[in-house]
This record gives C-alpha cells, sequence and structure tokens, in this order.
C-alpha cells in the first residue's frame, strides 16, 4: 500500500512540476516591458485598452480633444499616443506621461501588461507579426543567398555534442577491440612459447636424469660436486622457473612410476639441485594452488624438514590445502597423538574420511597411533571419525573408553559406536544396546536392534519383542525380526505364528527364504 | 644385436627403459601409441615387444592381439600400473604373454626380466 501510495504522489509531483513548467512557458508570452511596448507599437487598437495624456508633474489629464480618438482624451492606439506625447514636448514643452486605461478605469503598466498576457493567452486577440521594414520576403531572400553553415570545420564537430559523443564511442570501441585482440596474440603467443620451452625442457631434462640414475649410485650422486652436477643440469638453466617445473614434475613422476633405490636417488636430486627450496617457497604463497603444490611436493619427496611449515596449514579454511596438509602431516609425522586432526575446525567430507584412513591405515601397520584422542575433539565429525577408524582398522582395545563415552555423547554418535560394536561383534558391551533399543530415536533403535542380532543377550530378544507388540514401522520390524531370529530362533518362530499380521508374514517369507535373507 | 619394440606413451619412462636396455647392449625402437606401434611390428624385425596397456589409438590388448597373430614368436612383456583391471591383465596372460611388470617398477629388475626371456 505503501508504495502505490509512493507512486501516486510521485506522480502528482511530477504533474505540478508539469504544470508549473507550462505556466512558466505561459508567463513567457510578454517578458518584459520592452517587448510590452513593442507589442503594443505593432498590435494597434487592443479591446479595452486605452491611453490617456497626463502631466508628469501633477499627474492631471492633458486636455486635448484634437488629438484624441474620443470627447474624453483616450486614445486607443499606443502609436498615437506615443506621437501626441512627442508633439506636446516640441511644442508646449509639456512633460506629458502614458495612462492606461482598462474599460475606462486607469491602471498601472504592470496592470495593462497582464491584461494584454491574458487576452493573448486566451486567444481574445492575435499578436499582429511585425511589418517588414524592407517589404522583401525573408524567405525569398534567404533562398536567393548560397547556404554556409555558421559552424564549419572543428568547431562544427566540437560544437554538436551528439556527434562528438558518437564519435568517443565508436573510438573507444574500436580502441578496446584492438586491445583485445592485442592481448588474446600475446596471451597466445606466451603460451605456444611455454608450450614450446617445456618441450624443449622436457627433452633436456630426460636425458641427464637417466643417465644419473642408471650411472650413478645413491652415495655418488650424493657426494657429486656442484660442477659436476651443473654439467648435467645447467646453473643459467636452473634458474628458470620453468626449467625447474619441469624437473619438479619429471622427479615427482618418476618418483610415482619407479621403485627401489631409484626413489632414493630421485629424493637425493631433487635436494642436491635444491628443489626442496623452491617447494618451501610454495608453501609460503598466497595462492592455494601453489601451495597445494608444495604440500604434495613435501609429501612425494619426503621432506621431513618441511613439516612445520606444512602443519601451519592443517587447518586452513581452504578445503584442498587443508586435505593436503593433513594428509602430508600423516604421512611424514613421526607424532603419533594425531592432536592436529583433533583440533581441525571444519567438518571432514567423505572424501577426506576416506583419504585420512587410507593413510591411518597403512601407519597403523608400523606404529600405534593414538586414535582415542580424536574422541576428545570439538568437532563432532572428527569424534565420528574417530569411531569408524577404531572399527575399521580394529582396534579392540578402544572398545571400553568408547563405552566410557557412550552416554555423553548425541545419538548420532551412539549410532556410530554401536555399529562399531556391532562391526567389531564385541558381546560384553550389550547394556548400551539394550539401552538404545529403549531409545526414542528411530535411527538408533534400529542400528541397535540390527547389533542385537550380532551382541544381544537374552534381556535384549525380550525389549526387541515388547517393541515387536507395539507395532513398529516395516523397516524397524523387519530389523527386529531378523534379529530375534538370530538371537533365539524359538522366541522368533514362537511370534510369528502367533502374530497373523500381513507384514510379519511378508518378512518372515523373506528372512526363510535362503537366496533372499541377505538382500 | 637384439631388437626390442618399446611402445609406450609417457616420454619419460620409455626413455628410462630405452637408455637402460641400450646399456645393456640392445637396439631399441621407440613408438608412442597403438598406431605406430602396429606398424614397427609390421615393419620391423623385433626380438622382443616391451608394451604399456593404456597407450593413444590402440591399446595394448589390441597390440597383443596382432603381434601374436603376425608374429607369434616374438615374446611380449606388458608394463602397466596396478590400478588397471585384473581382467585386463589376465586377458594378456591368456593371450600368451611372456611377463607383466606392474608400475611402480625398478628398471633394472625389467633389465633382468628382458635378458632372461631372451635367453631361453
Amino acid at each position: 500500500m505503501k508504495g502505490k501510495r509512493a507512486i501516486v504522489l510521485a506522480f502528482l509531483l511530477f504533474l505540478m512540476a508539469q504544470t508549473n513548467k507550462v505556466l512558466g512557458q505561459e508567463e513567457q508570452i510578454l517578458p518584459d516591458s520592452a517587448s510590452f511596448v513593442q507589442f503594443l507599437i505593432n498590435q494597434g487598437e487592443i479591446p479595452g485598452l486605452e491611453f490617456r495624456l497626463i502631466d508628469a508633474t501633477d499627474g492631471t489629464p492633458v486636455d486635448s480633444l484634437t488629438a484624441t480618438d474620443t470627447k474624453i482624451g483616450l486614445i486607443s492606439e499606443y502609436t498615437s499616443a506615443l506621437a501626441r506625447k512627442d508633439s506636446l514636448l516640441q511644442s508646449d514643452s509639456v512633460s506629458a506621461a502614458i495612462q492606461f486605461l482598462i474599460y475606462k478605469e486607469q491602471n498601472t503598466f504592470p496592470a495593462a501588461l497582464e491584461f494584454v498576457s491574458n487576452l493573448l493567452r486566451n486567444g481574445d486577440i492575435i499578436a499582429k507579426t511585425p511589418t517588414n521594414v524592407n517589404g522583401k520576403d525573408v524567405i525569398s531572400l534567404a533562398n536567393k543567398e548560397r547556404y554556409s553553415p555558421t559552424l564549419s570545420g572543428t568547431s562544427a564537430y566540437f560544437g554538436d555534442f551528439k556527434i562528438f559523443a558518437i564519435s568517443v564511442i565508436i573510438s573507444l570501441f574500436f580502441v578496446f577491440a584492438f586491445l583485445m585482440i592485442l592481448f588474446m596474440l600475446i596471451f597466445k603467443a606466451r603460451r605456444n612459447r611455454k608450450e614450446v620451452l617445456l618441450t624443449v625442457y622436457d627433452e633436456q631434462v630426460v636425458g641427464p636424469l637417466s643417465e644419473i640414475l642408471f650411472e650413478k649410485s645413491l652415495e655418488e650422486l650424493e657426494s657429486l660436486s656442484d660442477e659436476e652436477l651443473y654439467q648435467s643440469f645447467p646453473a643459467k638453466q636452473l634458474k628458470k622457473p620453468l626449467y625447474n617445473q619441469v624437473l619438479v614434475e619429471r622427479i615427482l613422476a618418476l618418483n610415482k612410476k619407479m621403485k627401489g633405490d631409484f626413489k632414493l636417488k630421485l629424493k637425493a636430486l631433487y635436494k642436491r639441485l635444491q628443489l626442496d627450496k623452491a617447494t618451501m617457497d610454495k608453501l609460503k604463497s598466497s595462492k592455494w594452488d601453489k601451495v597445494v603444490t608444495g604440500l604434495v611436493e613435501v609429501n612425494e619427496m619426503d621432506l621431513g624438514e618441511a613439516i612445520k611449515e606444512v602443519q601451519k596449514h592443517v587447518n586452513s579454511p581452504n578445503f584442498h590445502i587443508r586435505s593436503q596438509a593433513v594428509a602430508t602431516v600423516l604421512t611424514l609425522s613421526e607424532d603419533i597423538n594425531l592432536s592436529f586432526l583433533r583440533d581441525q575446525a571444519f567438518p571432514l567430507s567423505r572424501w577426506q574420511q576416506m583419504n585420512y584412513l587410507r593413510i591411518i591405515k597403512y601407519l597403523s601397520s608400523n606404529r600405534e597411533l593414538n586414535i582415542e584422542n580424536l574422541f576428545d575433539s570439538k568437532n563432532q565429525s572428527i569424534r565420528l571419525f574417530g569411531y569408524k577408524l577404531v572399527r575399521v582398522i580394529g582396534r579392540v582395545d578402544l572398545l571400553a573408553k568408547l563405552e566410557e563415552k557412550f552416554d555423553g555423547v548425541t545419538e548420532v554418535e551412539k549410532i556410530e559406536i554401536i555399529k562399531t560394536f556391532e562391526y567389531l561383534g564385541v558381546p560384553s558391551h550389550t547394556e548400551l544396546v539394550n539401552s538404545s533399543l529403549r531409545s526414542e530415536n528411530t535411527q538408533l533403535v534400529i542400528m541397535a536392534a540390527k547389533a542385537a542380532g550380532t551382541i544381544g543377550d537374552e534381556q535384549s530378544a525380550k525389549i526387541i519383542l515388547e517393541l515387536l507388540a507395539g507395532n513398529p514401522s516395516f523397516r524397524l520390524k523387519m530389523t527386529l525380526l531378523k534379529s530375534l531370529q538370530s538371537l533365539d530362533s524359538a522366541l522368533y518362530t514362537d511370534f510369528v505364528n502367533r502374530d497373523s499380521a500381513l507384514d510379519t508374514q511378508t518378512i518372515n517369507s523373506h528372512l526363510s527364504d535362503p537366496l533372499l535373507i541377505d538382500v | 644385436m637384439k631388437k626390442i619394440l618399446i611402445i609406450e606413451d609417457d616420454l619419460l619412462i620409455s626413455s628410462l627403459v630405452q637408455f637402460r636396455l641400450k646399456k645393456d647392449g640392445y637396439d631399441t625402437v621407440l613408438v608412442k601409441d597403438g598406431n605406430a606401434g602396429i606398424a614397427a611390428i609390421d615393419s620391423e624385425i623385433l626380438d622382443l615387444i616391451i608394451t604399456d596397456v593404456m597407450i593413444p589409438f590402440k591399446n595394448g590388448i589390441e597390440i597383443i592381439h596382432h603381434a601374436i597373430k603376425t608374429k607369434p614368436q616374438t615374446p611380449i612383456i606388458v608394463l602397466s600400473s596396478l590400478g588397471e583391471e585384473e581382467k585386463v591383465v589376465l586377458e594378456a596372460f591368456n593371450l600368451g604373454v611372456a611377463d607383466f611388470i606392474p608400475k611402480p617398477f625398478n628398471p633394472n629388475e625389467l633389465a633382468i626380466r628382458v635378458k632372461r626371456i631372451l635367453r631361453l
């Protein structure tokens, strides 16, 4: 409503502004006294307007019946009044003034001006055009003259704003188009040059790399003098970033595809060529892609001395930096504490969990990591990851700690913990399962029911029967019946025989079918 | 001098293998794609073929098929990543390749296997 009112108000204001504009234009008919006098001279007689000569000193009318149009000394034309005034001045030296009368009533000059303006505005009189003093037709005269513009050359160009503006726009368009083409050409030329250089450097690098890897032992490689090294990889070339980039990429690619002492040689060569310094510089870059490249290089080339710098990135807001930094610290750090992972502020994605799991699983074969530290994280996704690790790595020794934590954690975590107990199949923690079976959270009950089938006891079977009596949803009923069948087949058969409900019979036929039981 | 054909699109790997085999006194022919590989099999007199599985235009299995059909006496070594499907490796063995070397590999180990195959 307010909007509509504002629009109406704005429209009215607009109309008022327009009205003012129109009135302003009307007032321009006789803008000043000079134009009014000129109009009176041109117009001749004006209905309702008359003139009288008065004495300029005392204002009394000058009696001159002979010069007036009427017997009371009124003059109908302004030119006549002017002529009379001049003759009086010459003959009698009387200083006369012209008085304006509107419908016989004496009035002031402005009043007369307003009166005439109104007549004109209302169309009561039509303004006469001034008589051509020369008595010639202006247009015909103009036709005889050869046309020449008032403004010519530069002044004509700058004098016309529209032409100037269009010219500027067109010029700018051409300038921008030219600059764009120039930019594209330079960009393409530089890219082509880069590609050519990459190929050239590739060929330059392959030979010396092969030679060093096959001709030198690890000890020989480490004891090579700078001069010997620069014979294979010229110092001048090593100063070029693109050459270094090719060298780094090739060494990293070989490191992935080679095995045995070749890996050690490649790592030694990486350090001898001081490529590790370039890697360290990348870690300090403000560009995230460079930082990630640096982290990959640290990881691939086992640059343990860079670990402090890498640790600065483990809680980076950038997903890629954070993921790669954590993976690198996991791989290279001797620390078994995992505190850097515990203190992660950002939630772990499934991809990150997979990646870290792969590394932790590998590390677990060599050393025992303090996975329990992850249970104390303020980040729920880290705690959940910790519970999953217990399950996947098979850390049965941590189940007691999970049991301690169970009552104080969220229901999502309870589901994960029960899943872990069920997966590891430890039957000593039935209390957790039984208490969860009485939860109000359906997902937790389903998980607990599933776990009860593996690690439940007689109490679990009783609770399951209670739940079945409460007419649960089809999905829960299916899980409950499946678990009951595993826990106590006699109770299961008894229940199925007693309950004639259609869904119970359907589930029973499904569970009884050896082909469908695992579907 | 025994001649070995190397079909590998990775310049670095092929150069390393070539360097190592030349060091052992073998003559090598290096090609980067499947079409060039088949052309080389048809035109050259070869003692051994070393091929990658994933190469441009024609894959390693097609190369093996062609080589067994046209040069049944020439032994073949397949060089490939462990990540590649098991069935591809099995198919290669079923076709009758002499050896399979998974990547990452040690070029010295490859050289020993080449020596063993060529002595047989």
